[in-house]
């Protein structure tokens, strides 16, 4: 099962060309898992087809939790079902951005998301997101509590195979300025950017001593939820400008963590 | 039924035998579900001629058997969704570590922003989207695994994900995604396991309609193996049509 999950952990380096933009920063960045599972897709065409799927590893841990022990899952279902999942997202997201377009705002946000499910007939969704929702921002908001009780971690469904990975993104934690120094240093290896958030950082920062403990990498969207949430218009859209305009390791360090958890 | 046989050639003949065949045959199903019912008469004319009282006790057996299979078949997968959909509240509600995704948001990211039009995106909403693609992909499994199951295997295949996604109207984006030659492969019609129970007689109506036009005799054979009676009485009239004394002889062995 990992071997098939390298190679297309390897294709979050290549862009598709329709984003000349992300593409270039991505050309002038040596890919952060250089193998020969990389080095052999030599397609540019079928790495960004890898590129815009979700890795197999992931999707066929999905798939068994809701089928019995002795289930089979074909190669080509599991195909099919990436392809479905892709489709999904640019499916919601195209409504999403309707919406954005319509109340002429610029960014998408997770309720633009909900709504767009409830719209697209996903009726069943809304409840269910709307509780994860509710509960990732309470997560947010008793950072202490989740700092102080480790038990918590380990009652992840994915805490105990995650746990080693925990252990430098809680050093990271203690250090706010460490965190930062390997943060800074690993952006000139890998500039490309999927989530840029250099100037957020402080806020970022902030959030850490909050008691936020995950990576560098899980930070940003903490972050990014609670300026949401608190409605600062004008850290909000500085921020969102940032997101665009530069480039930063932010991304690689999680997509190597997913990788391994995997 | 000799009174009712009188005048039910000269009404098929006037091609009114949907009217009045359904209410002889079948007045339940008839008052509950005319369009399905309405459907079986238009396909029962041809035969009709060659021997109306006996098809017509035939057909209401098999009907009737061929009614509840299904209607059991469809509360156990209704089911098996209610299920589902409780078991993702309870996981959420239980959920501790809102950091570690089954999805990477990088990826998920990209692909949103395929979209030329899409500008900014907050950071919570590819955590979301992780979370959805999750529900997405366990939803559209096991009513994949639903159809593995009628058809006996344990395999999950490719043609269980194009029968979930032609039976299930949430997924008609994703019609597309899945080549028509393996839609063909779903050769049974049933029903949509999604539509509640009171939806089950009209949706009766693909059953008998599909068969006869995508399932030629290796998809009867293989329908009978499958014990679905109804798609071997459907399919022996269409291909014996001009063979009365086969036909009677095909039905005498069903009994």
């Amino acid at each position: 099962m990992n071997n098939p999950q390298n190679p297309k952990a390897s294709a979050p380096c290549t862009l598709p060309p329709e984003l000349p933009k992300e593409a270039v920063a991505t050309d002038e960045a040596p890919p952060p898992m250089g193998n020969n599972n990389n080095t052999e897709s030599a397609t540019a065409t079928m790495v960004r087809e890898q590129d815009r799927l979700m890795p197999v590893a992931n999707v066929s841990r999905i798939m068994r939790q809701v089928l019995p022990p002795y289930a089979k899952i074909s190669d080509d279902a599991k195909e099919v079902i990436q392809e479905c999942v892709s489709e999904f997202i640019s499916f919601v997201t195209g409504e999403a951005n309707e919406r954005c377009h319509t109340e002429r705002r610029k960014t998408v946000t997770s309720e633009d998301i909900v709504w767009a499910m409830s719209r697209l007939g996903f009726d069943d969704y809304v409840a269910p997101l709307g509780a994860f929702l509710q509960r990732m921002r309470d997560d947010s908001d008793h950072g202490g509590e989740e700092r102080g009780g480790p038990a918590g971690r380990g009652g992840s469904r994915r805490g105990s195979s995650s746990l080693p990975l925990h252990c430098p993104q809680q050093m990271h934690h203690l250090h706010p300025a460490v965190c930062r120094r390997p943060h800074q240093s690993v952006s000139p290896a890998a500039g490309y950017a999927v989530r840029p958030v250099p100037r957020p950082m402080p806020a970022s920062g902030y959030r850490m001593q909050g008691g936020d403990h995950r990576s560098v990498g899980g930070v940003a969207p903490c972050s990014y939820g609670g300026a949401l949430v608190q409605a600062g218009g004008t850290q909000h859209v500085v921020g969102f400008h940032d997101d665009e305009a530069s480039s930063s390791s932010e991304n690689p360090p999680p997509e190597g963590r997913a990788a391994g958890s995997n | 039924m000799e009174p009712s046989s009188q005048p039910q050639p000269a009404m098929g003949v006037a091609a009114g035998g949907s009217q009045v065949y359904p209410a002889s045959a079948y007045p339940p199903a008839a008052t509950v579900a005319p369009p399905a019912v309405a459907s079986a008469g238009l396909q029962s004319v041809q035969p009709f001629p060659a021997n109306p009282a006996h098809m017509s006790a035939q057909h209401q057996i098999v009907y009737q058997q061929a009614q509840q299979f299904h209607q059991q078949l469809q509360q156990q997968q209704q089911q098996q969704l209610q299920q589902f959909w409780v078991e993702r509240m309870t996981e959420i509600e239980a959920t501790a570590d809102f950091r570690n995704h089954n999805l990477p948001l990088a990826r998920i990211k990209k692909i949103m922003k395929a979209d030329e039009d899409v500008r900014m995106i907050s950071a919570e909403a590819p955590v979301v989207f992780a979370k959805a693609c999750e529900i997405f992909i366990l939803e559209l499994t096991l009513r994949s695994w639903m159809h593995t199951e009628e058809n006996k295997r344990r395999t999950l295949q490719k043609n269980d994900i194009a029968a979930a996604i032609t039976r299930t109207d949430i997924y008609d984006f994703l019609v597309d995604i899945v080549p028509r030659d393996e839609m063909k492969d779903d050769g049974i019609g049933l029903p949509r396991p999604g539509l509640p129970p009171m939806g089950a007689p009209a949706d009766a109506y693909p059953y008998y309609y599909m068969p006869q036009q995508q399932v030629p005799g290796p998809g009867m054979v293989y329908g009978a193996q499958q014990g679905h009676p109804v798609t071997y009485l459907w399919q022996d009239p269409q291909e014996q049509q001009e063979q009365a004394p086969e036909e009677q002889q095909s039905l005498h062995e069903r009994d």
